[in-house]
């Protein structure tokens, strides 16, 4: 990891100036249908069916979701993936609502805020569907964890060029605002409450009504990016405050106040429409209104590009998609530029203007060299992690290098690429369990197997033995038999050890496998122990039985033992076989596993040909042909593979490490 | 003495540029303890599909420590995963072997429950226990389980198992690749 020096000099971006008589926010007209994009919520209504206004369509699907309502009446024609207003224009499922234009209304219930824990409250803003920055405004897990609130801050700054909708909303509603903050107190009692306002947002009217209230109002006047939340956090908290405040965006407290204190759950938003309109200006518009009918009502020309979000962060759609993406909660602004605006890049002509503007630190000139090169290691060495994706570096380089882009480009696909591994990790751990399952129930197979054989030859000898009256079993006998059972349980074991041996040196798992012997080891020993208790009970029973026979006692004979010891040597030899054939196809198995799943394919190729032949369809025919030719491929690769192995003098590999 | 000073000298100057060259080496890796047959399984992409020709990625990473396959047999690794082979083994990146399928887009099976007549070969097939079911139930695959291998593809004998893209999730998005725009440039007439 590389060490930076701390550069001089920081950063200050000429932002180009501001105008602030922000004109009063349009209402839109409604527009013919609504585009809502389903991120985070499941759809809880059916194409086809007739909504009322503010009626619920979709619920949170995780903590992290909030639940959406219809913004307008109308029908639902359609759920189908569609293209976000997102980064990169992903697909994600989308619902459609058609307005009927007579805008019928569920009745709203004003709520009581002097009852709501912040749990309540923050599952309440989830159900109106009442989103932060991440998430609904109040986290849940936050809530739950019932922790004091030293500080509560209230983001009202817009730092980046163009963006103006907060402005705006703070002089039209700024009651409302006030009166929101308000009820966030009430509910979640912080120690103090600041409202971070941008340098010129500050009017006269929300000073007095903040004044009244014992809040403070800070104004903000560090450059670029500081409205962020961590930054906003680190400038007004203490370091004791600084890990447990809250700083909630503007907006967001504004829906939040509505949604608590009139029951109105989120259904639009002011957006700020810039740049080449003819009617440039705030608008509150319904969620899901699609863009291309923002821009027209602002009066876009009929070729543009749009440009969503602030003059640093913001991203660019796809123009003609604008149709079909719909507005949604982080839809501040919205730029429509003369398309010819981008491009005109030239090398990097080494200025080191980007790094000296880099709130970061960070060298951008070598982080773009390495993102276009996909070097990602060499990009995080060089801080991709750090880089807050402000976008101050994008807007001075004079080469007009896409500097940012590329950026988010490679930040994201290092992101994918951790969760690509991850999944992998994951596919591997099944699959080593299956192997693991496969083993083990092939051992306990042949446990099973092993276990029968004894018994029956248990069952011959008792048998045997019985047959000849004469040969009543003595102590000693009874103990030469459970010996016997003994030996013949080791030896099952050691059958089973050479298998389990075979399987390790064949499947690689050390770990499965360790867990398996151990598993299958104590099992053994379960088994050998039954054995041995069973061997043992049937001796006491046949002595007890010689015992209440009342018979005398006769001596074993040199001849009976020795029928005896032939007895028992067929057996042994009886048992031996039996568990060797039954070892045979599990250790075949683990041998030549590459065979038999050749056959296997054989098999699976012969039975789809006769397939063919009984009802011969062109698909299984070209199947067939496709399946024909990867055997074929896999044969002449194993014939290569094996030639080359038995090639003279082939020079060994050595084993990099 | 003034030639034994010398050679003093020369051995301290050598000692001491070893001591700066080892400082300024940079530590490519820093030593994995794992076998490398391990650390090879562990940048394949466990698809488990065979279509390296072994039977599994554990069998292909074998058969890479032991020198015995070359590096460009994994389609579902693409070339990047060759890439990242090169780089272990030390070796030089190589074209997709020419008789390797093609690499295909991530994709899930799907299994048309109507048709399923629950003979439990799909799950003998599968290498992740993705698939779901018993003997003359239907089976259905658990997708997020699904590594797209296509092993149950074949098996099947009603041929009711068909692959479908896999369904980009909300954290699948990307930033478009930044294009550079190519100007052609005026050039001066040449005299
Ligand atoms: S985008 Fe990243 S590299 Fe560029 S100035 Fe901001 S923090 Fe620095
Ligand atoms: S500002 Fe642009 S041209 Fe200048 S050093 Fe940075 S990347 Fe290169
Ligand atoms: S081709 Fe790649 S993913 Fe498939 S089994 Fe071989 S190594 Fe694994
Ligand atoms: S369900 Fe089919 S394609 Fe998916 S992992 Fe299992 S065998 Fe492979």
């Amino acid at each position: 990891m590389r060490r930076f020096l701390s550069l001089p000099g920081g950063f200050t971006l000429p932002l180009p100036s501001r105008k602030h008589d922000s004109p009063p926010a349009s209402v839109l007209p409604l527009p013919p249908r609504l585009v809502l994009g389903l991120q985070q919520c499941l759809p809880c209504v059916q194409p086809g069916q007739q909504v009322l206004k503010y009626q619920r369509l979709a619920d949170a699907d995780s903590e992290y979701g909030v639940a959406l309502h219809a913004p307008t009446s109308g029908r639902i024609i359609a759920i189908q993936p569609q293209a976000q207003a997102l980064p990169g224009a992903p697909l994600a499922d989308t619902l459609i609502l058609e307005a009927d234009g007579r805008d019928e209304a569920l009745p709203l219930q004003a709520g009581d805020p002097s009852r709501l824990t912040p749990l309540s409250l923050a599952l309440q803003l989830q159900d109106m569907g009442v989103a932060g920055n991440h998430g609904p405004l109040l986290a849940l897990d936050w809530a739950m964890q019932q922790c004091a609130l030293p500080l509560l801050i209230i983001n009202a700054v817009e730092d980046e060029p163009y963006l103006a909708a907060t402005a705006t909303l703070l002089e039209e509603q700024a009651e409302a605002f006030v009166a929101a903050i308000a009820m966030l107190e009430q509910v979640l009692r912080p120690a103090r409450i600041v409202l971070a306002v941008s340098q010129t947002d500050s009017s006269e009217a929300l000073q007095a009504a903040v004044s009244q209230h014992g809040w403070q109002v800070s104004t903000i006047n560090t450059p670029y990016p500081a409205g962020d939340e961590t930054t906003l956090i680190r400038q007004l908290a203490s370091p004791a405050e600084a890990a447990h405040s809250l700083c909630l965006p503007a907006d967001a407290v504004v829906a939040a106040g509505a949604a608590i204190l009139h029951g109105q759950p989120c259904i639009s938003r002011l957006v700020t429409l810039v740049d080449k309109l003819d009617r440039p200006g705030s608008v509150q518009a319904l969620l899901g209104t699609p863009l291309s009918h923002l821009l027209n009502f602002a009066g876009a020309k009929a070729n543009y590009a749009i440009t969503h979000g602030g003059g640093l962060r913001g991203y660019a759609l796809p123009a003609d998609q604008a149709d079909a993406m719909g507005l949604h909660w982080h839809s501040q602004c919205l730029q429509a530029r003369t398309p010819d605006t981008a491009g005109q890049q030239q090398d990097c002509i080494r200025c080191g203007d980007c790094l000296r503007i880099c709130p970061s630190k960070l060298q951008p000139q070598e982080l773009y060299w390495h993102c276009q090169q996909d070097n990602v290691e060499t990009a995080n060495a060089w801080g991709l992690q750090d880089c807050t994706l402000c976008g101050l570096c994008d807007a001075v380089c004079p080469s007009q290098l896409p500097l940012l882009d590329s950026f988010r480009h490679t930040a994201l696909q290092y992101q994918s690429t951790q969760q690509q591994q991850q999944q992998a990790d994951h596919a591997r751990q099944r699959h080593r369990f299956r192997q693991f399952r496969l083993e083990r129930d092939k051992q306990e197979k042949a446990q099973r197997l092993a276990a029968r054989a004894a018994e029956q030859a248990a069952k011959r000898e008792q048998t045997a033995t019985a047959a000849p009256q004469e040969n009543k079993p003595t102590p000693a006998a009874a103990d030469k038999q459970a010996a016997i059972a003994a030996a013949m349980a080791r030896a099952a074991q050691r059958n089973s050890q050479h298998l389990e041996k075979q399987s390790t040196s064949s499947a690689d798992d050390r770990q499965a496998d360790a867990r398996a012997a151990a598993m299958a080891a104590s099992r053994q020993a379960a088994i050998d122990a039954a054995m041995a208790r069973a061997a043992a009970r049937k001796a006491a029973q046949d002595a007890a039985k010689a015992a209440s026979a009342g018979s005398q006692q006769v001596d074993t004979t040199a001849a009976s033992d020795d029928k005896q010891a032939l007895i028992q040597s067929a057996m042994q030899r009886a048992a031996m076989q039996k568990a060797a054939q039954a070892n045979a196809a599990p250790a075949n198995m683990d041998a030549d596993k590459k065979a038999l799943i050749e056959a296997a394919m054989q098999r699976a190729a012969a039975q789809k040909t006769a397939q063919a032949n009984a009802a011969p369809t062109s698909m299984d025919a070209d199947k067939k042909a496709l399946i024909e030719a990867a055997m074929q491929r896999a044969a002449a690769q194993k014939a290569a593979q094996a030639d080359k192995a038995h090639a003279p003098g082939k020079p060994e590999k050595p084993e990099n490490t | 003495m003034n030639v034994l000073v010398f050679i003093a000298l020369l051995l301290l100057a050598v000692w001491l540029l070893r001591r700066v060259m080892q400082h300024n080496k940079q530590q490519p890796e820093h030593k994995d303890p794992r076998p490398l047959a391990e650390r090879i399984d562990a940048i394949l992409p466990q698809t488990q599909c065979g279509q390296c020709g072994h039977a599994g990625c554990q069998p292909y990473a074998a058969a890479l420590a032991k020198g015995e396959d070359s590096i460009n047999r994994c389609p579902p690794g693409g070339e990047e995963g060759i890439r990242k082979l090169a780089a272990l083994l030390h070796t030089d990146y190589l074209p997709f072997a020419a008789d390797a399928p093609p690499s295909k887009p991530k994709a899930v099976a799907l299994i048309d429950e109507s048709t399923c007549i629950g003979c439990t070969l799909c799950i003998q097939a599968c290498p992740v226990d993705a698939i779901l079911g018993s003997a003359k139930q239907m089976h259905t695959v658990l997708a997020a389980e699904c590594t797209g291998c296509e092993l149950c593809l074949v098996p099947c004998p009603v041929d009711c198992i068909s692959m479908r893209p896999a369904t980009s999730s909300p954290s699948d998005w990307r930033w478009g690749y930044p294009v550079i725009v190519i100007k052609a440039i005026k050039s001066e007439a040449r005299p």
